[in-house]
């Protein structure tokens, strides 16, 4: 086994935790302003829809199996499309990092933090990614894989806490089909984690039996996003849109727990190690981008680019993540749906014409 | 004739740098052949070597060969003829040198003797059942110890010699049909490419043999018992036995390793699970509590359950330190009483525990100078660091570390600590295995000994997270 390589339970945990990215705090308020209850259903669509792009993965890996995602857009389409192919996944990586940032930052500035600056945040978020970026995507891949478990239990217990709330099946078909959709397309920018997997396949063991696990654990994460989806809506019902930490209200506001103390505090630290094992993937992504981007500059180059860029718009402009959020739902759901569906079309398109010669 | 017996003896002694404990002995025989004895009198068992060596030596009544010579003494534990330049590297050991005029070779007489204390039950690897007996200084000794539990010919003891004065012994022990070759060999590559100047104890090559020595976490096991040992190489690691030093050592070394103890064997499998879980929650009380008990008091008191808040609010009402600094010296404190009571002769332990615990402690809460949680605190995590006593050291730096971090970043910052530390720790190999295994990478089969451990009937295989030769323990 190459030392660079992340097996396949190692993959699924990955593709598992980057699943949780944006869809565990904020989302669940913002969809219910587009579609109420209904966003259930967003949420089962897009899910499914990430599946689908998970197979196109599974597919072109198994047809390429040693060659890069840019090795494949390159011999394909040619070096130009990759490479604006890639600007355009490294611009969309940049903007999802962004988001996790914001929204973590938001919630522990609310939840956890009541006298602190965002320096800490900063500093933090930014130590932990650059050091793991550096050791590289395996001991990544091992350390999420090391606290899986950890995290799922912490997730289920949330969820589980959150049963002594539920009130009823929250009432659905109460919007339009237009409104769904509407909806869906709109907050694009919360899926679409799977890109890193095309972006790192070069980099994974791929058999037929871990296909099934990875489909397996991706399966399960995205049960326990639409069980979370469904609590949430069934407890807050028409004042979900004011809850804006989804996985962390639905146990806070129970004044049967409140008595024991502060169980939040399992869903506080699940979203934290959840925010910087995403984080960290996603500024391992950012930095394969731009290696094929800037072939000549090595790895750190491609994190201090990261970081200081990142470092100008928190500091210097200041973005909170409202502005964050508004410029997810004007822009990016363009970008989002090119890069999350089309191309992953475009790829299973080549898998068509049978093997690439070079690979085989 | 050869050579002169007495100037022989003196070129040797010369070049022993005339050193007061060299011996030199000429004596005749009955048969009135003279013969040369030089040996260390401070290396050899003086009464075996005048009742076993010299009293038939001299009752020779005919004129002998040194083989001749060496069929009188068999009864002696080690005779064998050595060559004039192997005299001196002998003579050092502690075996004594014979020579007769009439030849060029030498008799080398193995009756080595020095104080070694008897195998006993170390004090940080004991048992309530179990075996008691623990490595000791004496390297025979130990290879006696683990040969004892190998009645087979798989058992390989290879030889080497490092350090450039000390020219210390060092055994290398694996079975043969377990142990990885490329394991053996590396790690036999690795000591002979020691260069220094004397290897003392066990722990000088430790650093040599591991491949991040700047690293906080220990990547070479030592043990002091011959029973852990054993299991070890059972399944399929290399031990490395060093002459001086009652710690033997082992690799592969995993971090799963720190929590497992050989009385975990020895009792049911139920409650060596048990024990496990004890030791993981006392090696996080020992690391993360001061650290989340001053980052709850700084940063999250809005996250602390309100009668908890209530009660730290009114113990710590008045205090003349931030709770960072109260934590930080607290703890010196009970460093420095550690550190006092280690090195403090035994009949004053117990006036250190009064001043530590009373004069220091008791009266450091009454006078407002420390609170009561922060002393429980401290305490707790400190008594906790000895759940996983090889590695309380190493522990109590990442207290300090976790320390600083909870007080400067607050929750956040442990958690990241966390996630760094781990993602370091996944960075590691120890000769090919993964320093986290079974856990990352997950290797299924050996979970059965991680944190829940199943009966040994089950254990069917031998450890799959390093290189074995044969996975097969039992059917």
């Amino acid at each position: 086994m190459s030392t660079k390589t992340i097996s396949p339970r190692q993959t699924a945990v990955l593709a598992s935790i980057m699943l949780f990215a944006n869809k565990i705090l904020v989302l669940p308020s913002l969809l219910y302003n587009f579609a109420k209850a209904d966003s259930i259903f967003i949420i089962i669509l897009i899910l499914l829809a990430e599946m689908g792009v998970l197979f196109v993965f599974f597919r072109l890996k198994r047809n390429f199996p040693n060659m890069s995602f840019y090795q494949i857009l390159a011999t394909k389409l040619g070096v130009f499309v990759a490479k604006t192919f890639y600007f355009f996944i490294l611009t969309y990586i940049f903007y999802k990092i962004l988001l996790v940032y914001n929204v973590s930052y938001m919630y522990f500035r609310v939840q956890v933090y009541l006298d602190a600056t965002f320096y800490i945040f900063v500093f933090v978020f930014l130590l932990v990614c650059n050091t793991s970026v550096f050791r590289g995507l395996r001991p990544i891949a091992r350390c999420m894989e090391f606290f899986y478990f950890f995290i799922i239990a912490c997730f289920v217990f949330c969820l589980l806490l959150s049963i002594a709330n539920f009130n009823k099946f929250p009432i659905v078909f109460d919007t339009s089909i237009k409104n769904i959709f509407l909806g869906g397309f709109k907050h694009l920018f919360c899926f679409g984690d799977f890109i890193v997997l095309f972006l790192i396949m070069d980099k994974i063991e791929l058999t037929k039996k871990g296909q099934w696990q990875i489909f397996r654990y991706v399966s399960f994460a995205m049960v326990l996003i639409v069980v979370l989806y469904i609590m949430f809506y069934s407890i807050f019902n028409y004042t979900s849109f004011v809850h804006k930490n989804a996985v962390s209200d639905i146990i806070t506001f129970s004044y049967r727990f409140t008595d024991l103390g502060r169980l939040d505090m399992v869903a506080i630290i699940t979203v934290m190690f959840l925010s910087l094992f995403q984080i960290s993937v996603g500024v391992y992504a950012f930095c394969e981008c731009f290696k094929q981007l800037f072939p000549k500059l090595d790895l750190f180059y491609g994190v201090i680019t990261f970081d200081l860029i990142f470092l100008s718009l928190i500091l210097l402009s200041s973005l909170d993540y409202l502005q964050v959020i508004n410029l997810g739902t004007l822009i990016v759901p363009y970008f989002a749906i090119v890069l999350q569906y089309v191309l992953p079309l475009i790829c299973l398109l080549f898998t068509f014409g049978g093997r690439n010669e070079k690979d085989s | 004739m050869f050579f002169n017996i007495e100037k022989k003896l003196q070129d040797f002694k010369k070049e022993l740098n005339d050193s007061m404990d060299v011996s030199v002995k000429v004596i005749e025989t009955l048969g009135t052949q003279k013969i040369g004895l030089i040996y260390l009198k401070s290396m050899i068992d003086n009464q075996l070597f005048m009742e076993g060596v010299c009293k038939p030596l001299t009752l020779t009544k005919q004129v002998c060969s040194l083989d001749e010579f060496k069929s009188k003494l068999i009864n002696l534990a080690d005779v064998k003829i050595i060559k004039e330049n192997e005299v001196i590297e002998n003579i050092v050991k502690g075996t004594v040198i014979l020579c007769i005029e009439s030849e060029k070779q030498f008799l080398a007489i193995d009756i080595q003797k020095y104080p070694a204390r008897l195998p006993a039950e170390p004090p940080t690897s004991a048992v309530i059942q179990g075996p008691r007996e623990g490595f000791v200084e004496d390297i025979k000794t130990n290879i006696t110890l683990i040969r004892r539990k190998f009645y087979t010919k798989s058992l390989v003891l290879k030889d080497l010699h490092v350090g450039k004065y000390s020219n210390t012994h060092i055994v290398l022990a694996y079975i043969k049909g377990i142990a990885d070759k490329k394991v053996v060999k590396e790690v036999e590559e690795k000591l002979k490419q020691i260069d220094i100047d004397g290897i003392i104890d066990s722990h000088y090559i430790i650093e040599f043999l591991e491949k991040r020595p700047q690293s906080l976490f220990k990547q070479v096991g030592s043990i002091e018992k011959p029973d852990i040992v054993a299991a070890k190489m059972l399944e399929g690691r290399v031990a490395i036995i060093v002459d001086g030093s009652p710690i033997v050592l082992t690799v592969p070394f995993l971090f799963l390793e720190e929590i497992q103890s050989s009385d975990d064997y020895y009792n049911s499998h139920v409650y060596g699970a048990f024990i496990r879980i004890v030791r993981i929650i006392g090696l996080l009380i020992a690391v993360v509590l001061p650290a989340s008990y001053i980052s709850l008091r700084i940063f999250h008191f809005n996250v602390t359950p309100i009668k908890f808040l209530v009660t730290i609010t009114n113990t710590t009402k008045g205090l003349p330190f931030t709770p960072f600094f109260e934590m930080i010296f607290i703890s010196l404190l009970f460093q420095i009483l550690y550190e006092v009571s280690l090195r403090l002769p035994s009949y004053l332990g117990l006036a250190t525990s009064i001043v530590g615990a009373l004069i220091l402690g008791d009266t450091g809460v009454k006078a407002g100078l420390i609170s009561p949680p922060g002393v429980i605190i401290v305490a707790l995590a400190k008594i906790a660091l000895y759940t996983v006593p090889e590695q309380a050291y190493q522990l109590s730096l990442l207290q300090y570390l976790f320390l600083f971090v909870g007080g400067s970043l607050g929750m956040l910052g442990i958690v990241g600590l966390v996630v760094y530390l781990i993602t370091y720790m996944a960075s590691i190999d120890s000769y090919g295995a993964p320093y986290l295994a079974p856990f990352a990478p997950r290797v299924r089969k050996d979970l059965k000994d991680a944190i829940l451990m199943d009966n040994v009937r089950n254990m069917k295989t031998r450890p799959q997270s390093f290189a074995n030769k044969n996975l097969t323990r039992q059917k």
